[in-house]
């Protein structure tokens, strides 16, 4: 014969744990294998072994006593339980995970974004007050605008801090940011050389303003509240042009549209939810595990 | 005519009293175990204890043959018994001897995995601590003086062999062709299907078989394949 039964079902055979088919066929295969009828043999020799171990005496008995009940059982506590190789390295691989998420989540753009959009709003509320004072006051307009390019410059750097974060983050989100940046910085130094144009403009307008002090000064004052686009350009500001303030202020980044998010970090929520999965799959196993004793 | 009379009252009470004191000693009718859980399970801690006393020695004898230490063994019964009469609500009826043993098994294995004891190398190294004293035995009335010393030895060697197996494969050994477990109850037991318990106690005794035809010039004649 070029086959042999499976030692398990001789195994099987031997407590007659076996189906009808299988007992016929190992009884059909015995009939002309000596192999494993010596197979057989062996094992049969081996259980009867085991069978002749005589029962042994218990030193005493081990009735429950009320002391018994009030002690705490002497078994692991919950926390050796981990010593499991499977339970502690599912338990390392989720506390790690979650250590991950926990201190990265902070550094995410939503801070960033919300710091971004306040340095933003500050920004353009001040372009709006640079255009509604632009009739009136001239030098105003040069304070102001210094301080909307110091407000851009600030909301640079702020927006380069995070920029430079993400320079440990992939690469692609990097390089991203960095010609946002870049884009940014360009706008801003156009911005800057308009506005010198401007202050000089306004100086020398500053100066012609005294002259008609009164009048002038009075017809500003009225026309202040009503400034708008169009009433500037009326103003003794000449050097300002109609368009000027339009393009100027379509050049600034932050009055009409919002400055540029660092790339959003990928959404890490998914992990999250698998690791604290993770968590109470262990702890449910470990509190299953004492329930059962 | 009154003597006669007397003593047919005498035997009437007699009969009456006799059967009831049968009864009010209960001989005859002892309790099944579902029966003493049920009781246990009402708060009759005496109930369980009975069942302790039906049990023990075979709880025990489960617990030193997976354990190999007559101490650790009576610590894990011990253990166990307090453990099940805790959990009695758990207990669902069927067959307590199966359910008591799952209990033992797995405060025996939290002992091995607790404690990291491992068997020993090779039974070489064994086989060198093969005068130690073994614990007390009851054996079979021997036939000649040194047929006694003969099983203890023997009893003893092999169950140096069986602590050479994983300890899945022991649990399955020892109930099974120890304490003659069937596949279903080893299952219920070990909490595996009937196809690992199979796979599991062949494994096994092919094991014990190689070592004890390696080792065969240690056993006597009459117990040589």
């Amino acid at each position: 014969m070029n086959s042999h039964l499976d030692p398990d079902l001789l195994s099987a055979y031997l407590d007659d744990e076996v189906t009808p088919n299988e007992r016929t066929l190992v009884l059909e295969h015995l009939g002309g294998c000596e192999a494993c009828q010596t197979e057989l043999e062996s094992l049969r020799w081996t259980v009867a072994l085991l069978n002749r171990l005589p029962e042994v005496s218990p030193p005493r008995t081990f009735y429950v006593t009320e002391q018994m009940l009030e002690a705490p059982v002497p078994k692991l506590r919950w926390w050796r339980q981990w010593r499991n190789p499977f339970l502690g390295s599912l338990g390392a691989v989720a506390a790690l995970l979650l250590c991950v998420l926990l201190i990265q989540m902070p550094q995410t753009s939503p801070n960033t974004a919300s710091t971004a959009m306040e340095s933003a709003a500050p920004a353009a509320d001040s372009e709006i007050a640079l255009e509604q004072e632009a009739p009136a006051e001239a030098a105003g307009d040069a304070r102001q605008s210094t301080e909307v390019v110091e407000g851009a410059a600030n909301t640079e750097t702020m927006m380069e801090a995070p920029a430079e974060e993400a320079e440990a983050e992939p690469t692609e989100e990097a390089a991203e940011e960095e010609a946002a940046s870049e884009e940014e910085s360009d706008a801003i130094t156009t911005l800057q050389a308009t506005e010198l144009s401007q202050e000089q403009g306004a100086e020398e307008s500053a100066e012609e303003a005294p002259a008609e002090d009164g009048d002038d000064a009075a017809s500003a004052a009225d026309a202040a509240p009503e400034a708008t686009l169009e009433v500037a350009p009326e103003a003794d500001v000449p050097e300002i042009a109609e368009s000027e303030p339009v393009q100027e202020t379509e050049q600034i980044p932050f009055s009409t549209e919002l400055p540029q998010q660092p790339e959003p970090v990928p959404d890490r929520t998914p992990l999250l939810v698998v690791s604290s999965v993770l968590v109470v799959l262990a702890l449910g196993w470990v509190v299953w595990r004492k329930r059962q004793g | 005519m009154l003597f006669l009379l007397l003593l047919v009252l005498a035997l009437l009470l007699a009969g009456l009293v006799y059967p009831a004191s049968l009864f009010a000693q209960g001989e005859g009718q002892e309790p099944d175990d579902d029966e003493l859980v049920r009781q246990a399970q009402k708060g009759d801690r005496h109930a369980f204890n009975r069942l302790v006393g039906r049990h023990q020695t075979l709880m025990y004898n489960i617990a030193y043959r997976v354990m190999g230490d007559p101490d650790r063994a009576a610590d894990a019964t011990q253990d166990a018994f307090v453990s099940a009469y805790k959990k009695l609500d758990q207990y669902s009826g069927g067959n307590f001897r199966a359910w008591m043993a799952r209990i033992v098994k797995n405060q025996c294995y939290d002992l091995l995995r607790y404690e990291g004891r491992r068997p020993a190398a090779s039974l070489e190294a064994l086989m060198l601590t093969h005068d130690d004293p073994t614990p007390d035995m009851n054996q079979r009335a021997p036939e000649r003086p040194d047929e006694a010393t003969l099983q203890a030895e023997i009893a003893e060697w092999l169950q140096k062999v069986i602590l050479q197996l994983p300890q899945d494969q022991r649990m399955a050994l020892v109930m099974a062709d120890v304490h003659g477990y069937s596949y279903e109850e080893i299952a219920e037991v070990t909490e595996v299907e009937l196809g690992t318990v199979k796979s599991r106690l062949a494994r096994a005794r092919r094991k014990v078989r190689e070592l004890l035809q390696s080792h065969s010039e240690l056993l006597p004649a009459q117990y040589r394949l």
